[in-house]
């Protein structure tokens, strides 16, 4: 990329006064540079360009190479099936409402068992179902707009996100779950160059003031919905950007700054004001931000990394991972260029960690961490890609000892195996083994967690920190001991992810909300619906068929990849993501969506499904229960994604407790060969994926 | 296969002289003197002289056939109107060309007659010997000519630049 | 008689290797501008992008051939012959094999100077032909350029024939010695510019140069017409580089028979990258630059080299 300013050599000039740049032979002959000097200054000159080419030739390109090249869409492609429903219903339910109605509105699904789990499963609730619906039919401004009310960046959380509403996704199941987190990306991708007519100032009308510190995704989140309210909204934050742990702690491998920063410019376009480089306690004393704003928002996140106390911990070399981070992302340069580099910890923030020290030039990266690999707090995804990229695992060593040499550098590491990190009352208590390893690294990156440091905010607030330096405040509606001041995001709740964070800004939006117009703050409100799916196992993949499948995302090389902080992932088609919104089956709408699992499923072939599959209609055409075969056994029903089959308790099994019966649902879905269910699984699936797999 | 390609040649090379002759179409007419020059040259190489084959090429073919349609080019526009001969001097043209061809035929009908073609035993050697040894003076003349010439043009056309 | 047949037979024998090393060349060029550029170039298709040739054959032979409306079209469609065919023929007198050439004349060098230059009436052809402006200005563009460089082109190959007495390519391939190399450097030197200008080729591609004149003299023609010019364009730099290594490289030595025709190709794709790697390196020349070029820096050059052949058969 940027060779060429390392690689072109000075063209001598000690006789010649030509511009550098010229390397045609005849500019020295045909202009005032005659005679012997500009001839031989030519010929040198040609002979510095060729040897530039050549140089170039003999190194390796630097280009990105496409792992997997896109099918286009063939020509028949009208759109993805519209579903038009026997039952009598063709729209998905979409979840809208203000924060403050929304818990609500989520409590009344989870109760009336018409929750999605993708949104059951988010802690911001996100509509997960209903941007698929709007995906399926190419409406990406509404999915946007739709997801954006709940998780405020969609493009941000659409690189980011750990996708909790994937796992507890339904087609988990069947095949694969949707391509959630893509989808935000790809509706991004299309809403940007359009987005100047929806992005417009929203009015004040309130006239009451709130400040928040700290412009992190639960900041953020916060004065997006009170600036929805009409409240004036100022965000302190004391780095020069905003964005918090999304701008200095995210690499910009995985989140670019371009796509973060733009998409708080349009928060900032809607009215909230984003004052940087201000550090209250510093710039700006708490006494004065309670005296001129009527609440407080405190989201300031964790800035400290903690050090795990071994001897010689304090030696030059050895770094806090997010201090290490910062330097990585906004210099790109960490100072461990060609060293070893050993990070401790197993969390992501290690593994983010780990990455950055490949891509800022170090030799060799290890990561060790105190819990087994398969116990590995990290997102498997993640270790997956930095195992791709070279960095060395050692998984189930603890820290010992920083060994350091005679000027106290870091020369290297001893690590101690740990048998095992928690104690039988599942608190955190490792116990070591014997065997010890030595690792020769110049450099020590600890990852094994993140404190609060908000010592200068609360002073003078009349807030006191415990004795660990948190912030005591309530869990549910974030408010704190003294009554105008809030605190929200991970400086109350601990390391978290940035979509838990969100959800704990809307929170706190609520309470201000409910403070300043004075109701009171807990008071006949809706807790959050809290839930928690269980963890699918990987279904079996044998049988299914191609167009079945997920939306295959694009990696680019690891090899190249780490050497620079470029995408890792390449993202979706527009093509591909109306074909993974219509795989999504709109769980718990009730609406038949013709997926024929049903009749997969029946042990006695007793269910004939007919679907219509044409582009842009998608309909069941006719649904048949041969009476004379049913069993009664319920297995249709029990799968039935959308809810759309019920049990009636009208037969002679409905009283047997379904919660006893073992069967495996891996198991019970057949191959479609054989049974009656007609229809092709959406035909544009077939195109996007090119069934060349 | 040797009569066959004789009278190829002959009816390519009487072909291009009538186009040149009978056409008014300029490019037609390069054409066919191009025809005509390089059957010429085919001759040549028929009758073994294979130096005096290349040196046709190499300067009608490549140089002055070249040269009248630079000369055609830079004068017409290709893109206007096909450039069309026209001549209001016919009948002095055909005395012209007539006494030409009878200066021909009478200067040269003594040295090649019918039969006596015998070019192909000269080869390179005894064409230099002839041109830098007994004929040198002649070669310099002609060569002096030509350089007259050249900065005569030079002279009238961008002398004043 | 056999000697009517062995022409036929070396004349589709000269035209399939034209074919070949214009596939191969397209390949060749697209991987070395790649690489110089740093980037991987064709990569996608089977066996390191080399089915990408396969493919692009498929293409241009199925392509429509368009002709414009207001073309001429008998020169239209004779225009690309006058390019590939002198191309083709002037590979006859090449010696392939030590002692052994298609055609072996007494005058085989000339022959070779001589005969492509027939291709200059095929850049005026084609751009006088398709009657627009680019095509016209690229033809004349073309012509003067070739026309000029054919100068220093024949007198760099001179200072060899002075050094082997002998205007046979054959005898000349035999007589070679390893010192003679170092003696006609700049003779190389000259005969290799010359004949990147007189192959139209960058930088000296002022007749087709695409960002200006679209393509220039062959601005309109396409499928398997432009794909003719494509061929005159490689072909003609693979006569080049053949020449180039017969004449001042030594042709097969220091081996004989079959693996000295395998030295003989080594160095004609050695030559052949070389013209590449020029073309991807320097910028484009100005007419002006191009001709002063010709006249004020490569004849004075190759006119030295004279001067210095003489001294040296003097001296010996």
């Amino acid at each position: 990329m940027a060779v060429d300013d390392v690689d072109t050599p000075e063209i001598d000039t000690g006789e010649s006064s030509e511009p550098k740049v010229t390397q045609g032979t005849v500019s020295a002959a045909t202009t005032d540079q005659a005679g012997v000097a500009g001839f031989v200054g030519a010929w040198k000159s040609l002979a510095t360009g060729l040897g530039i080419t050549a140089k170039h030739a003999f190194t390796k390109p630097v280009t990105i190479q496409y792992p997997r090249e896109k099918a286009p869409m063939p020509e028949r492609w009208r759109g993805a099936p519209r579903l038009v429903s026997a039952m009598g219903t063709t729209e998905v339910p979409l979840m809208e409402a203000s924060s403050l109605e929304y818990n609500g509105l989520i409590a009344d699904a989870y109760a009336t068992d018409h929750l999605a789990p993708c949104q059951g499963n988010c802690p911001a609730n996100v509509d997960a179902r209903g941007q698929n619906y709007h995906a399926a039919e190419g409406r990406w401004v509404e999915a946007y707009q739709l997801v954006r009310e709940r998780n405020i960046m969609p493009g941000t959380l659409g690189r980011i996100c750990h996708h909790p509403c994937e796992t507890a996704c339904k087609r988990n199941f069947y095949d694969e779950p949707i391509a959630i987190r893509p989808l935000h990306r790809v509706a991004y991708e299309q809403w940007n160059p359009v987005k100047a007519q929806y992005v417009k100032p929203l009015p004040k009308t309130r006239g009451k003031k709130v400040a928040i510190i700290g412009s992190g995704p639960s900041g953020l989140a916060a004065a997006y919905d009170l600036v929805k309210l009409g409240y004036e909204v100022k965000i302190f934050e004391k780095e020069d950007k905003p964005g918090g742990a999304l701008y200095y702690g995210i690499p910009a491998y995985r989140l670019p700054r371009d796509i973060l920063h733009g998409e708080i410019d349009d928060l900032v376009t809607m009215g909230v004001e984003i004052q940087c480089s201000t550090k209250i306690g510093v710039d700006i004393s708490p006494e004065q931000l309670m005296a001129d704003y009527d609440a407080i928002i405190i989201a300031a996140g964790l800035q400290i990394s903690r050090f795990p106390g071994v001897k010689g911990q304090d030696a030059i070399g050895v770094r806090g991972a997010l201090d290490f981070l910062k330097d990585s992302n906004y210099r790109g340069e960490a100072g461990v260029r060609g060293q070893n580099v050993l990070v401790i910890g197993g969390g992501n923030v290690a593994v983010d960690a780990a990455r950055c020290a490949l891509r800022v030039g170090a030799k060799t990266v290890y990561m060790a961490s105190l819990e087994s690999d398969e116990q590995l707090p990290a997102h498997p995804w993640e270790v997956e890609e930095a195992l791709d990229e070279g960095v060395v695992m050692m998984c189930g060593n603890g820290p010992n000892e920083v060994l350091v040499d005679e000027s106290n550098h870091v020369r290297g590491m001893r690590l101690q195996t740990c048998l095992s990190v928690f104690d039988e009352t599942g608190r955190f208590n490792p116990t070591f083994g014997d065997d010890f390893t030595e690792l020769s690294v110049q450099s020590v990156v600890m990852a094994i967690g993140q404190g609060s440091d908000l010592k200068d905010i609360v002073a003078g607030t009349g807030l006191e920190l415990d004795q660990r330096g948190n912030l005591p405040s309530d869990r549910s509606v974030f408010t704190t001991a003294v009554p105008k001041i809030f605190a929200s995001g991970e400086c109350v709740t601990g390391p978290g992810s940035a979509i838990a964070s969100i959800a704990t800004g809307h929170e706190a939006a609520t309470s201000v909300h409910r403070f300043l117009s004075g109701e009171s703050v807990s008071d006949d409100r809706v807790a959050r619906t809290l839930l928690a799916y269980d963890k699918y196992a990987p279904a079996n993949l044998d049988h299914v068929e191609p167009s079945r499948l997920r939306a295959v995302m694009p990696f680019s090389d690891p090899d190249e990849r780490s050497k620079d902080f470029r995408n890792v992932e390449l993202g979706l088609t527009v093509e591909e993501g109306l074909a993974e919104g219509a795989r999504c089956l709109r769980c718990e709408t009730n609406i038949c969506v013709g997926c024929t699992f049903c009749a997969r499923t029946c042990p006695d072939y007793c269910i004939t499904v007919e679907r219509r599959d044409d582009p842009g209609d998608r309909m069941v055409t006719k649904y048949d229960l041969d009476l004379s075969k049913c069993c009664f056994c319920g297995l249709c029903a029990e799968q039935c994604p959308t809810g759309a089959l019920q049990m009636s308790g009208q037969y002679e099994l409905s009283f047997y407790n379904r919660d006893l019966t073992l069967f495996d649902k891996g198991e019970m879905l057949r191959d479609v060969s054989g049974t009656r269910a007609t229809g092709a699984d959406a035909a544009a699936d077939h195109a996007s994926k090119g069934e060349t797999t | 296969m040797s009569t066959v390609l004789f009278y190829l040649l002959a009816a390519v090379a009487i072909t291009g002289a009538i186009v040149v002759i009978s056409t008014r179409d300029v490019m037609r007419l390069v054409l066919g003197l191009g025809a005509f020059l390089l059957s010429v040259a085919g001759y040549y190489l028929f009758y073994g002289a294979t130096f005096l084959a290349i040196a046709e090429i190499f300067i009608y073919v490549g140089g002055v056939l070249v040269l009248v349609v630079v000369a055609i080019m830079t004068v017409h526009r290709s893109v206007e109107s096909e450039p069309v001969l026209s001549n209001r001097n016919t009948f002095g043209a055909a005395v012209v060309a007539l006494a030409l061809f009878g200066l021909l035929v009478f200067g040269l009908s003594g040295v090649v007659a019918p039969g006596t073609a015998s070019v192909a035993g000269a080869g390179i050697p005894a064409v230099g010997d002839m041109l830098l040894g007994a004929l040198l003076p002649h070669f310099e003349i002609v060569g002096g000519l030509l350089l007259a010439g050249l900065v005569a043009v030079l002279a009238i056309t961008g002398g004043e630049r | 008689m056999t000697g009517y047949w062995g022409g036929v037979v070396w004349g589709l024998g000269a035209g399939v290797l034209v074919g070949i090393s214009t596939i191969l060349g397209v390949w060749g060029e697209r991987k070395v501008a790649g690489h110089i550029q740093k980037r991987y170039g064709p990569n996608t298709a089977p066996v390191f992008g080399i089915f990408q040739l396969v493919y692009d054959l498929l293409k241009l032979l199925t392509k429509e051939d368009i002709h414009p409306k207001q073309a001429r079209r008998g020169l239209f469609n004779i225009a690309p012959l006058f390019m590939t065919t002198p191309i083709i023929s002037s590979l006859v007198i090449i010696p392939f094999a030590a002692g052994w050439a298609p055609l072996d004349t007494s005058i085989g060098i000339l022959f070779f100077l001589a005969v492509p230059s027939i291709s200059v009436l095929g850049v005026l052809f084609a751009g006088w032909s398709q009657r627009n402006t680019y095509a016209s200005l690229g033809g004349l563009r073309g012509a003067a350029q070739m026309i000029s460089y054919e100068v220093p082109r024949s007198l760099s190959v001179l200072a060899v024939v002075m050094l082997a007495g002998t205007m046979q390519p054959v005898t000349l391939m035999g007589e070679w010695r390893i010192w003679w190399l170092p003696v006609t450097l700049i003779a190389f030197v000259v005969y290799f510019i010359a004949s990147i200008a007189e192959l139209n080729r960058g930088p000296f591609d002022l007749a087709e140069c695409d960002s200006e004149l679209v393509g220039g003299y062959f601005t309109d023609y396409s499928g398997i017409r432009w794909a003719m010019f494509m061929m005159s364009e490689y072909g003609g730099m693979t006569a080049a580089a053949l020449f180039g290594s017969v004449v001042f490289l030594g042709g097969t030595w220091p081996l004989s028979g079959v693996l000295g025709v395998l030295v003989l190709l080594v160095k004609t794709v050695l030559l052949v990258i070389a013209f590449m790697w020029a073309k991807w390196t320097f910028p484009r020349m100005r007419p002006d630059q191009l001709m002063a070029t010709s006249w004020k820096v490569l004849t004075p050059m190759a006119l030295v080299q004279i001067v210095i052949v003489g001294v040296v058969i003097a001296w010996l």
